[in-house]
């Protein structure tokens, strides 16, 4: 039988990096699969949820768009974190990100890990 | 009696794979109650290990894996 395992993926990578794709599939299998998934995004990583962006792209053409793998990732329960920092930089606020995510820092992010989270980085 | 229950809904993944096919099993099986079974057809050659992996860690029992095509009963909770 299966208990809720904690997971923080960190995303670094923007949409010219088909990394960051992969980053969000892994969270996504996660999320499908039970697990209590967070979504930790710095740096480019931001660029995942800023409102109209989501909506064309496509990393790889194998992929679901940037915008339906970000909706089945909430819809299965997944949590997204944005770096305080890498937000503001970009001159993004919370009313520039879409609906679901949260600009919250690593002392957010490193709480899941200290609750027993595992953590993968990209 | 496992095997009694029929199947319920068929999905038909395509060459859906890794993480998409994940996520598309979650879907499909919330559309089921629980005891009742979806075939799935899974063309990905990854689906061999990946359907049974997953069923693993969620705990839906995998009746069936004869590639591409799969039967799994929604867990009971």
């Amino acid at each position: 039988m299966s208990e809720q395992k904690k997971l923080v993926v960190v995303n670094s990578r923007g949409f010219d990096d088909e990394r960051s794709s992969v980053a969000w599939s892994i969270a996504n299998t996660a999320a499908a699969s039970d697990m209590d998934v967070t979504v930790f995004l710095v740096a480019a990583g931001v660029d995942w949820v800023r409102k109209g962006a989501t909506e064309v792209a496509r990393l790889n053409p194998l992929d679901p768009s940037i915008g339906d793998m970000v909706e089945s990732f909430l819809g299965n329960g997944g949590r997204i974190l944005v770096c305080p920092p890498c937000a503001k930089v970009r001159g993004y606020d919370e009313d520039s990100l879409i609906e679901g995510a949260t600009i919250a820092g690593a002392p957010v992010m490193l709480e899941e890990i200290q609750a027993g989270g595992s953590a993968l980085s990209f | 009696m496992k095997n009694e229950t029929g199947i319920a809904h068929r999905w038909d993944a395509g060459e859906t794979g890794c993480g998409h096919l994940a996520v598309g099993l979650k879907r499909e099986l919330a559309r089921l109650v629980p005891g009742q079974c979806l075939e799935v057809t899974a063309r990905n050659e990854g689906a061999p290990v990946d359907v049974p992996a997953w069923c693993r860690v969620t705990g839906h029992d995998l009746l069936h894996a004869g590639h591409p095509k799969y039967v799994i009963q929604r867990k009971h909770q």
